[in-house]
């Protein structure tokens, strides 16, 4: 009987990683505060009209920030070569990607509908870095989307996005070191610049006034300049 | 004998319950402090003007860690081939397959397609089912039956997914390519196979065996096989218009994104 305490006092000692708030656990909370932030923005009704798409997605891009270090990510989308960029064409390099990211995925998320987002299990891959496991549940099929986190600085911040298994990051790298096989990191970034200021692909209105503009000619031509 | 038990508890063991509380709570503080106390360490050198030597210590590490991914670098002799055929895809894509698809999916409504979806899944059962046999995955072997079991039964010949609610029943696909790079054999090299898209030497290989276990190949006459191989890509294709155009538009250099996004996207399914 002498032996009780001892062992209740094992019990706990081993009950203590299960109890206690984990790095994962932290990492998840992290992921989950984050994304639930950004699923109440794009189910807000006040978001919903045309006009207010502007707001929305103002409001959206402050959310992600906080997600993503879009720092960290640009570093390492250009792995090792980013020894042959200045300090300043790193700089503007960091800021056209984080742009380019915002262009696409703002655009992507903004098309949400009703998809459910189901959180799985954290894993801690070194003693700083975890990865968050996700679902998101559609009609017709479910999408695995994994986050990649890193604790730095006293916060929590993703660095890499696996959408079905392909890490966002290695898939840029790739093609940036494709491209600086051969050009200068100058080209990349006028590449880059060029991705960027595109605009976007023409709406359903505009499509129709050059058609009108094309048969008929006169007003609808001007209004077709304007746009 | 149960008295003093609960004596030693009640007396002395109140001691020994707080200081197990003290325990606790210093490890629980532990455990959750760790990255938070390299964080701290971290920015004590950023502060005294270490930083660059910082960086580059963490850039390297960083490196090492690039090297460490598993996945592996597949050599593309035939680019300038293959770029054609892919720029041959995307004209396929946008000026057949999906105003195809679109009008097909503007007169079929969508639960009916996803109904076809799960249908053409459940027959391709032998697929899966012999690739797991051929990976020593017994258990998933098993789980497939069942699913295959269930939905063809409760599921109405699997044209619903009742099996979707149980995670069990839903083992990751296994294909003829996996089996191979199960067994250890290199990608090869990359083939953009014109209207199947991207793949490798090996996968090619494995959709030559994918095609063999596929029950609808056994239809005949050989055309209405090929219609219904037909049909079911373009049903596929209307429950993900807009996929491909994401992608495509994402990219700096589309026919590199989607090579690499092929090569990651399989690698992560052999090792599943």
């Amino acid at each position: 009987m002498k032996r009780q305490p001892i062992i209740i006092l094992l019990i706990l000692f081993f009950a203590i990683p299960v109890s206690a708030s984990t790095p994962a656990d932290g990492a998840l909370d992290f992921v989950r505060t984050s994304v639930d932030a950004v699923l109440t923005i794009l189910r807000d009704p006040a978001c919903k009209e045309e006009s207010t798409r502007e707001v929305q997605r103002q409001k959206l891009r402050t959310t992600v920030e906080t997600l993503f270090d879009y720092d960290e990510i640009s570093r390492r989308v250009l792995g090792r070569e980013r020894k042959s960029f200045t300090p300043e064409q790193m700089d503007e390099f960091s800021d056209l990607f984080t742009r380019l990211l915002e262009k696409v995925y703002l655009n992507r998320i903004q098309e949400y509908s009703d998809e459910k987002v189901v959180y799985g299990k954290a894993t801690m891959l070194s003693e700083n870095k975890a990865e968050v496991e996700t679902n998101v549940v559609t009609a017709s099929k479910q999408i695995q989307i994994n986050y990649r986190v890193v604790y730095k600085y006293g916060e929590w911040r993703g660095y890499d996005v696996f959408i079905e298994g392909v890490s966002l990051v290695r898939n840029y790298r790739t093609q940036f070191n494709k491209i600086l096989q051969k050009k200068s990191p100058e080209d990349l970034l006028q590449q880059l610049r060029e991705k960027v200021n595109k605009k976007e692909a023409p709406t359903k209105k505009a499509a129709l006034l050059k058609w009108k503009c094309i048969t008929t000619g006169g007003k609808s031509c001007r209004e077709t300049a304007q746009l | 004998m149960h008295n003093n038990g609960r004596e030693v508890l009640q007396g002395n063991g109140t001691a020994l319950i707080y200081f197990t509380l003290v325990f606790l709570f210093f490890f629980a503080g532990c455990s959750a402090d760790s990255p938070k106390a390299f964080a701290q360490e971290t920015s004590v050198f950023t502060d005294t003007g270490e930083e660059t030597a910082l960086q580059d210590e963490y850039d390297e590490w960083i490196d090492d860690l690039e090297e460490e991914e598993s996945v592996p670098y597949v050599r593309d002799p035939l680019e300038r081939f293959n770029r054609g055929i892919f720029a041959f895809n995307d004209f396929f894509y946008f000026k057949f397959l999906k105003p195809v698809a679109r009008g097909y999916g503007f007169i079929t409504p969508e639960p009916v397609r996803v109904r076809v979806k799960n249908f053409f899944y459940n027959i391709g059962f032998p697929v899966r089912f012999v690739n797991d046999i051929l990976q020593v995955k017994f258990k998933r072997a098993g789980q497939g039956t069942c699913r295959f079991v269930f939905n063809s039964t409760v599921g109405i010949l699997g044209f619903f997914n009742p099996a979707q609610k149980y995670p069990w029943l839903n083992p990751p696909p296994e294909d003829t390519g996996q089996t191979l790079g199960t067994w250890g054999v290199g990608n090869g090299f990359y083939i953009v196979l014109p209207i199947l898209g991207p793949s490798t030497l090996r996968d090619s290989v494995g959709l030559a065996g994918d095609y063999l276990l596929q029950p609808v190949s056994y239809i005949k006459p050989f055309y209405i096989s090929l219609g219904a191989r037909s049909y079911e890509v373009v049903n596929k294709t209307s429950l993900s218009i807009g996929e491909y155009e994401d992608l495509k538009e994402s990219a700096l250099d589309p026919y590199t994104a989607f090579k690499d996004a092929y090569i990651q996207y399989r690698e992560n399914a052999i090792q599943e």
